[in-house]
């Protein structure tokens, strides 16, 4: 079945097992909510769905439509999961509107043909407001503003899901709603998204899947839809 | 595309933080100025160590780009979240430190030509000892500035791992430079020779290994 599914999945954080055989499946085309206390592991557990951090046992897969990958290749999983951590992830010294161009190159090796869902530089320029900061450096945007660039780039990328970490963080309330409203526009576009929240009231209307995380394990809370 | 869109980025990224301007030359200016005033010009010291201290100054010198390098985690990451080939992120680390190593080597080398007037003999070979040289840094710096990076105190790592490492190739620098310099081309061809193989096996297990460092 497309889509992802996590076997048996342990990863390590120096000696302390952050995830510990974590099981489940999600379909294609699923909005997963994942919540749980502060180091339950979700940041750890989106990063390696991302390819963003090793696997020790266990394997992740994701399949979407004639894309696939597996945690044997992180490199190949980083290419189809954009990850979107809380801590914000930059080419400091280059400005605003050259920090999107790059971004687009480096992403368009991945995939030669646009998806429907995905953002061009100027649509997400508009949407998050950063029209009027293009010619400023990345350093000396504000927190906020950061984060605006940071989901603008991930949003301008092809890959098929999306991990997204704690995504209000930062953000002013109008930011907040606009990001719910672009992430809803990306789901019923085709992105598969999955979202670690401490907040999951914002987008459970949207959710189809909500995986509920303790002290490194994992289960299927909730299957809406 | 990617490469050369990686190698863009990399060199604004410096050129926006000025690394090479307000640390690796000044210090190659003062060092130079400094030997140049504390050894006695009548007694032809100076002529004698300009070869040394040309490449440990500019060793030195370019410790500070790769360091540089080394505490830019974010922008690593960054990069790497694409799943861009190692190989591909390897080589661009080295062309770029290649190209700043390489204005470090040349300022600090018109610096030793002004201080210490050694005789200039032999320029295509002085040159080729450079060229090599230089590659050989800008690798190094490649192959450990990624492998401090997540490291407390990676800067002072770096300079512990980086010296020891590249002794042998600095040494051959020294001794090729200070034959050419001293009209002996076949001696210094033969250090030039032991040179280019500690570049080459730099550069062939910097990219081997190159998935395991950028991961």
């Amino acid at each position: 079945m497309p889509g992802i599914s996590v076997k048996n999945l342990v990863v390590t954080r120096g000696l302390f097992p952050a995830i510990a055989r974590c099981e489940f499946k999600l379909p294609e085309g699923s909005f997963t909510l994942v919540t749980g206390e502060n180091g339950s592991g979700k940041t750890t557990l989106l990063k390696a769905i991302s390819g963003m951090t090793p696997v020790e046992r266990g394997e992740i897969s994701l399949e979407f439509s004639q894309q696939k990958a597996t945690s044997k290749d992180s490199r190949k999983l980083r290419t189809i999961s954009a990850y979107l951590g809380h801590t914000t992830l930059h080419v400091r010294h280059i400005q605003v509107g050259e920090h999107l161009k790059l971004t687009d190159l480096l992403d368009q090796k991945n995939s030669d043909e646009r998806r429907e869902y995905q953002l061009s530089i100027e649509e997400a320029v508009n949407f998050f407001d950063l029209k009027d900061k293009l010619n400023v450096k990345v350093e000396n945007l504000s927190a906020g503003q950061q984060r605006r660039l940071h989901l603008a780039s991930t949003l301008i990328r092809s890959a098929p899901l999306l991990c997204v970490d704690e995504p209000h963080a930062s953000l002013d309330e109008r930011s907040k709603d606009n990001f719910d409203e672009i992430i809803k526009k990306q789901f019923d576009l085709g992105r598969n998204i999955i979202v670690a929240t401490h907040d999951p009231q914002r987008l459970r209307d949207l959710s189809t899947h909500e995986i509920e995380m303790v002290n490194g394990t994992c289960k299927i809370a909730q299957e809406y839809k | 595309m990617i490469f050369s869109t990686l190698v863009r980025t990399l060199l604004k990224s410096e050129a926006r933080d000025k690394t090479i301007f307000a640390r690796s030359l000044p210090f190659v200016g003062v060092v130079l100025l400094l030997f140049a005033f504390a050894f006695d010009p009548d007694r032809g010291i100076l002529e004698r160590i300009a070869p040394g201290l040309w490449w440990v100054t500019t060793t030195f010198a370019a410790l500070f780009i790769y360091v540089r390098d080394a505490h830019n985690k974010k922008e690593s990451n960054y990069v790497a979240q694409f799943g861009i080939e190692g190989t591909t992120l390897f080589l661009a680390r080295v062309c770029v430190n290649f190209i700043l190593t390489g204005i470090v080597a040349a300022v600090s080398g018109v610096l030793t030509l002004l201080f210490f007037s050694p005789t200039l003999a032999n320029l295509h070979l002085v040159l080729l000892t450079g060229f090599l040289t230089t590659l050989s840094l800008a690798t190094i710096g490649a192959i450990y500035s990624p492998l401090v990076a997540k490291l407390h105190d990676s800067g002072q790592l770096l300079s512990l791992i980086v010296i020891p490492v590249l002794l042998p190739a600095l040494l051959c620098a020294i001794r090729a430079t200070e034959a050419a310099l001293d009209y002996s081309p076949r001696q210094s061809l033969g250090w030039i020779s032991l040179l280019a193989i500690f570049s080459l096996l730099f550069l062939a297990s910097g990219t081997m290994a190159s998935d395991s460092l950028e991961d």
